[in-house]
């Protein structure tokens, strides 16, 4: 078979392929999106597959082969984003939020929204969002959100999609420029200012003993010393704002995901490889929230004791623990202060999705009911039985759901409750909070 | 048999102990009765997954070392399907179809609750004819068994109200000790059908 006739026979296979995502349930209107601009790549190549009858070239039957094989990658993704692997009502909040963050001109200058599929994939959470689209005839990009399979009804854990979708939107020609010019004057008067300001940081006298043992390691194994180079500045910079990012988000309940996810990967949370040093060392990228907390007061309570002793203790508790930091001055690698003009650079670009908290008596409410094995939602109603809907921040349901699960010791009688069946709680709770807001929309 | 009221209906549910939530609206509670919306997930028995019920099969399948058949035989029955709101699922002629409720119900001690279909959805042949009694201490979603027994198809969607929950009161103690004070119903599945206690009157080999 020529090369030209083996390019063809994949782009007839990826069509094929194509319909056959058809055969499942996807949100409603989500698979004509994903079909049409599927085709319209598809089309292109087409053509420019019968460009190269004439004379081919192999470089261009490379490019196309490499190009079928990307669309291939995302309908492979999409066709497992099906409905029924994954808590929906969570995914289509995901989805709505990643559409928001993730809408850049298209090449016609109208802006474009991402086409954003979520799927269950088993591998830790993650976003893959197209750099660039290549095709002339196509305008949208694809995000595709992955959750690990397992965690199907953990939504407690989901919050840690906000550092995820820190880094898609990093990766945006208008969200990600503006942030990224934001975070580059927060963050350049301290130790990351330059490579050498964060080398001079990592050799600091009072850098811990097990980094220092490293440093030696690696200095007895080659022949120069580590050095922070820019490239790993910008990882870090990046690792970090994505943090930052996320708590802003999803609130402390990014936190309190962050600590119970990426904490237990994190044996030497003090240290980091240094022969792939993309991430900051567990320690620094924690105490940075917990500043951040601070910054932000949401190291305070906002339950109020008087009104509800057993849940006020129970926020105390998830606060304390968050806030807990066992970790030498060293791991302080940023200020208040920059961190700080930080979290006012995210605001002034995404300020309609940042998370306020919400009030004492709505927080009360909500862990008052999952202490009576309720879903988490305001419910309400008058001596008549008139219900008192109301809008609800999915967010403060994830809030709510920490702060329970958290602080279940205080509660008498003694919940007995898993962690999966809080989660499952907050997931139906999130389910029923859409019924509301659909019955409030008419 | 006492039945609650409506005033005793919002009476209980004011006082915390009586949960069917959300009520979207106040018609939704009606003289002796709450109307019950259909949920997101549908359950239909799957083309290929069992030939036939038989208890001898259930009980063959209980007292199985093997973990493998148990579960295949447990998950392979149903397709499941999960319907956002304003998406249709059709209910054909002679087919049945597990669905929850979109309420969380909890009955308190004294109470139980009875599920029938609402007249209407009846009138069109919607039946919930099977397992109505909702036993005191129940928690969770409540699974509509959905049958239609019209001649045309039923278009349904979720949110839809196509139940009702009537509250009876219980005399005396109504306490289970084999049954947990924690265990939440989120979804429908599929009944047992062979109990150990039915074992002696089922064949061990068909």
């Amino acid at each position: 078979m020529l090369p030209l006739d083996f390019l063809r026979e994949e782009s007839n296979s990826v069509k094929r392929a194509l319909d056959d995502t058809l055969r499942h349930d996807y949100a409603p209107e989500l698979s004509a999106e994903f079909y049409g601009e599927c085709v319209k790549r598809i089309r292109h190549i087409d053509q420019q597959i019968e460009a190269q009858v004439a004379a081919p070239q192999p470089q261009a039957i490379a490019a196309l082969l490499s190009e079928l094989g990307d669309i291939s990658t995302f309908i492979t993704l999409i066709e497992r984003s099906r409905l029924g692997e994954f808590s929906w009502p969570f995914a289509d909040e995901l989805r709505r939020i990643a559409r928001e963050f993730l809408a850049e001109p298209d090449l016609f200058g109208k802006t474009g929204y991402p086409i954003v599929h979520v799927v269950a994939d088993g591998r830790g959470y993650r976003i893959l969002f197209e750099d660039a689209v290549r095709s002339a005839n196509s305008v949208r990009k694809f995000a595709i959100v992955l959750f690990p399979r397992p965690f199907k009804d953990h939504v407690l854990l989901h919050s840690i999609f906000g550092h995820e979708l820190g880094h898609a939107s990093l990766s945006t020609s208008v969200t990600g420029y503006a942030l990224v010019s934001q975070l580059t004057g927060a963050l350049s008067g301290g130790n990351l200012t330059s490579a050498d300001s964060m080398t001079a940081w990592l050799y600091s006298s009072d850098a811990p003993q097990e980094m220092k043992h490293e440093l030696n390691e690696y200095q007895r194994r080659y022949p120069e010393p580590f050095k922070f180079n820019d490239d790993i500045r910008l990882f870090w910079i990046h690792e970090l704002f994505c943090d930052l990012f996320g708590l802003l988000l999803f609130g402390p309940s990014f936190l309190a995901a962050h600590k119970t996810i990426i904490g237990p990967s994190h044996p030497h949370p003090l240290k980091f490889d240094l022969l792939e040093p993309s991430h900051p060392p567990y320690a620094v990228r924690h105490r940075m929230l917990v500043q951040a907390m601070r910054v932000l007061q949401w190291h305070k309570t906002i339950t109020v004791r008087t009104f509800d002793s057993e849940v006020h203790a129970a926020e105390f508790q998830f606060l304390d623990e968050l806030m807990e930091d066992p970790f030498p001055p060293w791991a302080r690698i940023v200020t208040e202060q920059e961190i700080e003009d930080s979290i006012n650079g995210i605001r002034s670009v995404c300020s309609a999705n940042v998370y306020h908290p919400p009030g004492s008596d709505i927080i009360i409410s909500l862990v008052k009911r999952l202490k009576a094995a309720l879903p988490p939602i305001l419910d309400d109603r008058s001596a008549q039985g008139e219900p008192n809907l109301r809008k609800l921040d999915f967010r403060a349901i994830l809030h709510a759901g920490w702060i329970f699960w958290t602080g279940l010791g205080h509660f008498s009688p003694a919940p007995q409750l898993s962690f999966r069946q809080v989660n499952q709680l907050c997931n139906q709770a999130l389910l029923q909070q859409r019924a509301i807001d659909e019955f409030l929309s008419q | 048999m006492t039945v609650l009221s409506r005033e005793h209906i919002i009476a209980r549910m004011n006082q915390g102990d009586l949960v069917v939530s959300p009520i979207l609206s106040g018609d939704q509670i009606g003289a002796a009765s709450v109307d019950l919306r259909m949920g997101n997930v549908v359950l239909m028995v799957r083309a290929r997954g069992s030939s036939h019920v038989d208890p001898s099969l259930a009980k063959a399948r209980a007292q199985s070392q093997n973990d493998h058949d148990k579960i295949l035989d447990r998950n392979q029955k149903h397709e499941r399907y999960d319907i956002p709101f304003k998406t249709r699922f059709l209910l054909h002629p002679g087919s049945l179809a597990l669905v929850p409720t979109l309420e969380w119900v909890k009955v308190p001690p004294d109470l139980m609750g009875n599920v029938t279909a609402r007249s209407t959805w009846a009138r069109e042949g919607l039946s919930i004819a099977t397992a109505t009694l909702i036993e005191p201490r129940y928690q969770g979603i409540v699974t509509l068994e959905l049958a239609n027994l019209g001649q045309i198809p039923l278009s349904l969607y979720p949110g839809l109200q196509i139940a009702q929950i009537a509250f009876a009161v219980v005399d005396g103690d109504t306490t289970r000790p084999n049954r947990g004070q924690y265990d939440l119903s989120f979804e429908p599945s599929q009944g047992s059908i062979a109990k150990p206690d039915d074992f002696p009157f089922i064949p061990t080999h068909p």
